[in-house]
This record gives structure tokens, sequence and C-alpha cells, in this order.
């Protein structure tokens, strides 16, 4: 008569002991993955340019772009303090074939370039002074999205899936460039190392 | 007897050359008297390729105050009507665009007249099968002028629609040049024995827009430089390149190391305005354009026919002049 009361302790404490072991798992599996996402896989950069050396705006322009790693894939946010709404886009060139340069003109570190309206190209190239491209096609539609704030500008969150985890050279590309301004040619470019 | 054959022989002989000389004097009178007609569209409002709106305008400025095309013989479509464009007959609406060249053209063009068409936009494409004939595209793509106005939305002229409304069109010769993405698509379509047709890029490639900040498009550009070339007087040869907002000061001055008149001829045909345009398109970088002409109506779009012997008969003839 005994047997099955103490049978019955047992599964509960086995299924609580499952439960609270399966806790554990995914909390230190969060845990890991925050300190993943925030610890020594991502990193943070500001620049600012003088009015003097960009003819966006007449105050001090702000870039802060952050790079975080999500287990093979990229993600990348660019903030710029721009508060004027203009057609714009950020583009982003990495060193996709290794060979320690971003190559201007070049299909192998083939740019990519978000437009404030969340649209981008299929392709693009690289140009001499570090603008991309501007092609006789609309643009489509992209995954990735630009907030555009009054207060605080615009904010470009981008994702690179499976992109280059593998790569020792982290060198990137980025650029900036307010389209509408036409022959007065308003854009700010910076190429450092995110990692 | 040998006398008759002697008298036969001459007769002969004066009767070639009569021949060959009044086939001479006809073609001359029959370019002497071409009448020049010209529809220039500016399809889209989109900021990215603002130089399509700019591009335009340079070409209205060399048609009317270099080649003497009068004004009224020009049909200027614009999408933007926000700016008063110099010359500007409508806004480059899809009605409006045929409209132009189902009736205007067509009713006012006679059969030796010499016709410029000229589109400058967004390019676009779409399953082959969705109109016109189904069949006639190998990629199994149409391609299309985006039509992207200030009131009119977004539309698109397809290569279907514009093969249909230039067949209205009963002239000399043709010279229609599509610049848009995917623009070597339209060869197959438009391609006839009096037509010359050029296109910045194959029917699978993309075109640039302004990459050197010009406010021109980069093959437009070019393009239309050879057009309008100059030569100082130190003989420089600089090329004019100007930004035309309804005024002739210059504010580009851009110089060449060689010249579209290769023969040195003091004329240019089309074969070296397109040949200058190839040397110089900085849309090429970056596999970008890639520029295409048809002038022996066997709709490929390359400098060879499908013999491959080069082809350029039609476009080496000389129209324009220094």
């Amino acid at each position: 008569m005994g047997e099955p009361k103490i049978s019955r302790n047992h599964v509960i404490i086995v299924v609580l002991s499952i439960c609270l072991a399966v806790s554990l798992f995914f909390n230190g599996y969060l845990a890991w993955r925050l300190q993943t996402l925030t610890g020594e896989s991502s990193s943070a950069f500001t620049f600012l340019w003088s009015p003097e050396e960009q003819g966006i705006t007449s105050d001090w322009l702000q870039m802060n772009a952050s790079f975080v790693w999500d287990e093979n894939d990229l993600y990348v946010v660019v903030k710029i303090n721009y508060t004027a709404l203009r057609g714009s886009y950020l583009g982003l060139v990495f060193d996709r074939n290794e060979n320690g340069k971003i190559d201007y003109q070049s299909m192998d570190d083939l740019p990519y370039i978000l437009f404030m309206d969340n649209t981008t190209y299929p392709t693009t190239a690289l140009l001499s002074d570090g603008r991309l491209a501007m092609l006789k096609m609309a643009s489509i539609p992209s995954n990735d999205t630009c907030i555009f704030d009054l207060e605080t500008g615009y904010t470009f969150t981008m994702k690179f899936p499976s992109l280059m985890r593998h790569l020792g050279n982290k060198l990137v590309h980025v650029v900036f460039e307010d389209v509408e301004s036409g022959v007065a040619k308003k854009f700010v470019v910076k190429r450092f190392s995110f990692g | 007897m040998r006398a008759q054959l002697r008298q036969k022989r001459n007769f002969a002989i004066i009767a070639i050359v009569l021949l060959t000389f009044s086939v001479l004097i006809g073609k001359v009178n029959a370019q002497s008297y071409v009448t020049r007609w010209a529809v220039l569209v500016s399809g889209t409002i989109d900021c990215e390729v603002r130089s399509t709106q700019f591009d335009t305008q340079f070409m209205y400025h060399i048609l009317v105050d270099h080649y003497g095309i009068s004004e009224d013989r020009i049909y200027y479509l614009h999408a933007n009507m926000s700016y008063p464009y110099r010359g500007v007959d409508a806004e480059a609406t899809k009605n409006n665009v045929r409209c132009a060249i189902r009736e205007w053209l067509a009713h006012n063009v006679s059969s030796h007249d010499w016709v410029f068409i000229y589109f400058t936009s967004h390019g676009y494409y779409g399953s082959d099968g969705a109109r016109g004939d189904p069949t006639d595209e190998t990629d199994g793509d149409d391609e299309a002028i985006q039509l992207d106005t200030t009131s009119g939305g977004i539309n698109y002229y397809w290569d279907d629609e514009l093969r249909e409304d230039l067949a209205l069109v009963n002239c000399w010769e043709m010279f229609i040049v599509v610049s848009t993405c995917f623009s070597g698509g339209f060869i197959r379509d438009l391609s006839a024995t009096n037509r010359i047709i050029m296109t910045p890029t194959t029917e699978d490639q993309w075109s640039a827009g302004d990459i050197d900040g010009d406010e021109f498009c980069e093959w437009d550009e070019v393009f239309m430089d050879a057009l309008h070339w100059y030569v100082d007087g130190n003989d420089t040869k600089w090329l004019n390149e100007q930004i035309y907002h309804n005024t002739s000061e210059p504010l580009f001055w851009k110089y060449y190391p060689d010249t579209p008149d290769t023969k040195q001829d003091c004329f240019m045909s089309m074969w070296e305005v397109w040949n200058f345009a190839w040397r110089h398109d900085d849309g090429k970088i970056g596999g970008l354009d890639c520029p295409c002409i048809d002038d022996n109506g066997d709709g490929e779009p390359t400098y060879r026919d499908t013999s491959g012997n080069l082809i350029g008969m039609m476009a080496e003839t000389p129209w324009t002049s220094t």
C-alpha cells in the first residue's frame, strides 16, 4: 500500500527537478547570449565632424556606429544626428575579399545601401570619393530599417546574415549622404576596423 | 556592226553615269529637305536620380541652341512640373507620352523626316506574358520606362507599347535613346532598318545615375558632351558641360583627352558619338553601365551582326555638324 505514495513523491520530485534544470539551462543560455551580444563581440564607435568638415548641417555632425554579433549574424546600428528629413542613405562596404583594403568599383567588396525610406539597391558601386553610385532603377524594399526622429535624427539598423564571422579583417567603410543636395555633394565617410 | 556595238556601249556608260548622278542628287536633296523632330521625356521625380531632370534640359538646349531644331518641333515632357523648366510642353504621364508619339509625332512627321526620341528615367522589368506579344523576349522579361510624375503617380511604359506607338510614325530615319536600367531590352522590341537605337546598358544590367555630382546621368553626360562638342580657340579639346537652369552660364567644364570627331572631318556621326560615350562613360565602373547600339535592324544589342561583321553603316552617316 505504501509503494504508490513513495512513487508519486518521486515523480513529483523528478518533474520539479527537470523543470528546474530546464529553467536553469535557459537562464544560463540567455545570460550567455546577453553576454555575447554586449560583451567582447560587440563594439561601438563615435565620430564627429565639425561644420567646416561637412556641409550637411551647420552644427557638429555625430555618427554613432554599433556592431553586434549574434552568432554568425552581424547587426549594425548607425545613428546620425542630422535632424532634417531629406532623401539620404547609409552605405556600408566590408572587406569581403579579405585583401586588407576596401576596393573601389569592385564587385568583390559589394557595397550595401539603405535609404531613409527603408529601400535598397540589389547592387551599387563604391565611388572614388567614398560615396555610393545611384542607379536608374527605383530602389526596392529592404528588410532593414531606418527610423527618423526630429530630435535625434536618423537610426539605421541593418542585419547581415552569416557575414564574415570567420574573417580576421573587420575593415568597414561607412558613408552617409544627403542625396537631395545634388551638386553640393553633402556626405561624410569613415573607414575603420570594428573588431 | 562594230560601230553599233560601240554606240550601244557608249549609251550604256552614259546611262549608268546619269543614273548614278540622279541617285546621288536625289539623296542629297532628300537629306537637305529633312525636317527634324524630337520627343524628350524626363520620367521621374525621384531625388536619387534628380539628374534625369537635367539630362533633358541639357538635351533641349543642345537641340534648340546648337542644332537649330525649332522649338515647335520638339515635344518635351517632364516629370517635375513644380519647376519651370525651359520648353516643357506637358507632364510626363504615360498617357501624355503615348499621345505625344501616337498623335503629335505620327501626325506631323512625313516619310522624309528625321526623328529623335530620348527617354531618361528609372527602368523596370516584368514577366513577358503580362502584355503585348507574350513570347518576344528571350529572357522572359519585358522592360519598361518608369514614369513617376508630380501629379500622375507611378506608371510604366512597356517596350511592347512603345513598339506599337512607334509603328505609327512613318519617317525617313529614327534615332532612339532609352536611358534607364535594363534599357538594352528595348533594342529587340524597337529594332528596325531605319532606326538607330542606343542604350547605356544591357537588358540585365543596371545603369548609373549621377556619379560625379554634376547633375547629369553618366552615360547621358558623355553622350551629350559628344553632341555638344566644342573646341576652343587654342584647339584644346574642352567640352562645355553646363547645368541648364534657364541660364546659359556654364557651371562645369570638363577636359577630355580626345575628340568625338575621330575622322577629323568636322562632322560627327552617331557612331562616333556612341564610341566617345563608350570611352568616357564613368557609369561603366563597378560593372554598372554596358552601353549598347543597334542600327541594322537585327535586334541584337551589339555592334556586330549575327555573322560577326561590324555594324555602324547607318550610324556612320554624318548627321551632326560641329
